[in-house]
């Protein structure tokens, strides 16, 4: 107990010192000011955004999210069905399998001007950006769980008669729902980045359009600001995330 | 017990294997093939505890995935009761020798399996299910997760949901070879405990611990290396209720040993490729 409470601390002075040295480096203009910017003055920054001194402030982040989150949902849905339908089919997967590899080995983000160009500029454009990378990483979450079902499992509850409805309730969904909730994770990270640079590429709002302008404008502390709040909403619901994972592997060994 | 029609009643049914081959492609060359077994014919009548001896690759394991349907034979028939078997019956138990129990699902849910499978109601399937696990003496686990469990009570867990059906055939394939040697010997004595109380269903037993079969059977088969044929077939007149620790003291243990032991020993050399040494004096 004691020992956690001792790197609590540590953590809690290096975190100060960071702060410091920052405030320091803005203030005494070490690197560029304009570069860096000081805690004090993102925070006021942030402060200001809060209340809606600026811009519309909350809004702006829950265009973000909505674009996060629709692309998150879009994304897994379609990456699963996809899954289910490759692995099942012998052909199909033989088939299709390099096409997939293909794709996923192109540099998606590097494709967010092409949605752009193709679907334009809205909310749902911008949660297609953001599923075309979340599809991916749910396929293959998926399509490597399924493959990877040790054929004992399905020996065993055949002899105890499961039927085929059965052996997919039994052994299927549960096999791939840890794989699952680990890529939910990996998907999430991506969503939140995905809608903001998209949103940064091209946009009138968001908070990926105010770190653009704030980059325009060579204020740090609103490119920084943003990016903050960015993160600590990123964090929040991969915390509530570890929460579902944590229940969801309680049948592993440790 | 009263006979249920869409499991077996538990008293056994007669196994036959007619001719039984078993051929694989073989994974390098398409031409050849491996044959696992050749031409087994045998009969065991209901209720008889029979244990496969042989050395590895004699196609013991393979003569279970045939009898159960998992994986049919190339030539030949199996028939349980008279009847052929064409596909996996309802009324053939299977204990792997790794763990098959579904490490998702705790030690009850993996019990209660079978009976949710064939339609029984939660509530029944629940009841039994406890009842099954109290008898192999695991009641108080009821909610642990395989993973939370020793190897032995895994096993018994496992032995717990395939008898919960009362299967007439029951199949078992080296289930204690991964245990240690104490509780293999308290394992096999539980085995017999509860196989005795569950009715004597039929029994193929498969194993390469001679003293284990030997201990727990009426009858032991011994097959050749590969490609496995049978070689010897001995009848096992040790009275039941058995102790596997008292049992192999006796003097009958050891002679049956002996003579089992001379047809097995060439075929374990031979599968090792190793020659039976000379007599000493020649």
């Amino acid at each position: 107990m004691r020992k956690r409470w001792l790197n609590r601390s540590a953590t809690l002075v290096l975190v100060v010192a960071f702060f410091v040295v920052w405030q320091y480096a803005g203030q005494a203009n070490v690197a560029n000011k304009l570069t860096i910017g000081t805690p004090a003055e993102v925070f006021r920054w942030i402060g200001d955004w809060s209340s809606g001194t600026y811009t519309d402030g909350w809004s702006d982040l829950w265009t973000t999210l909505q674009e996060a989150l629709l692309g998150y949902l879009l994304g897994t849905v379609v990456g699963v069905s996809l899954a289910v339908l490759i692995a099942g089919v012998d052909v199909l997967a033989r088939l299709v399998m390099p096409f997939v590899a293909a794709a996923n080995a192109v540099p998606k983000i590097a494709m967010a001007p092409l949605f752009v160009l193709a679907f334009g500029t809205t909310v749902a454009c911008k949660a297609y950006f953001v599923s075309s990378l979340v599809v991916f990483i749910s396929f293959f979450a998926v399509f490597n769980g399924l493959r990877s079902i040790n054929r004992r499992y399905l020996d065993h509850v055949q002899i105890l008669g499961a039927s085929r409805w059965w052996t997919v309730r039994e052994v299927y969904v549960p096999a791939i729902v840890g794989w699952l909730i680990t890529s939910l994770r990996l998907s999430w990270s991506w969503s939140l980045a995905a809608a903001v640079f998209v949103e940064y590429l091209s946009s009138n709002e968001g908070m990926g359009h105010i770190v653009q302008s704030g980059q325009e404008s060579l204020d740090a502390a609103t490119v920084i600001g943003a990016l903050m709040i960015i993160a600590v909403v990123a964090v929040c619901v991969d915390a509530g995330l570890v929460l579902v994972e944590r229940r969801a592997k309680e049948w592993r060994p440790a | 017990m009263t006979p249920r029609s869409d499991a077996g009643n538990g008293a056994g049914r007669s196994l036959e294997l007619d001719r039984v081959t078993q051929r694989y492609p073989s994974s390098t060359n398409d031409t050849t093939e491996f044959v696992a077994m050749q031409d087994i014919s045998l009969e065991i009548p209901a209720g008889q505890f029979v244990s496969v001896v042989g050395p590895t690759g004699c196609g013991k394991s393979t003569m279970l995935s045939a009898i159960s349907g998992l994986r049919p034979a190339s030539d030949g028939q199996v028939r349980i009761g008279g009847e052929v078997v064409t596909g996996i019956r309802s009324d053939v138990g299977f204990i792997f020798q790794q763990d098959a129990l579904l490490p998702w699902r705790t030690a009850l849910q993996n019990v209660e399996l079978s009976l949710r499978f064939r339609g029984r109601p939660k509530s029944e399937s629940r009841e039994r299910a406890r009842e099954w696990l109290a008898r192999v003496g695991l009641l108080d686990f009821a909610d642990r997760y395989p993973h939370q469990l020793s190897g032995g009570m895994r096993k018994r867990v496992a032995v717990a949901s395939t008898l919960v059906y009362e299967p007439d055939i029951l199949l078992m394939d080296e289930p204690f070879s991964a245990l240690d040697i104490q509780t293999r010997t308290l394992m096999e004595n539980d085995l017999l405990h509860v196989w005795d109380e569950a009715g004597k269903n039929t029994v193929l037993f498969v194993t390469h611990d001679l003293e284990e079969a030997i201990g727990m059977s009426d009858r032991i088969l011994v097959l050749t290396a590969s490609p496995g044929r049978l070689l010897g077939d001995y009848k096992i007149d040790l009275p039941r209720p058995r102790d596997l620790l008292e049992v192999k003291m006796t003097e009958e243990f050891t002679e049956l040993y002996r003579a089992i032991w001379k047809d097995l020993e060439g075929e374990v050399l031979a599968a090792n490729k190793l020659r039976i040494p000379d007599a000493v004096g020649n």
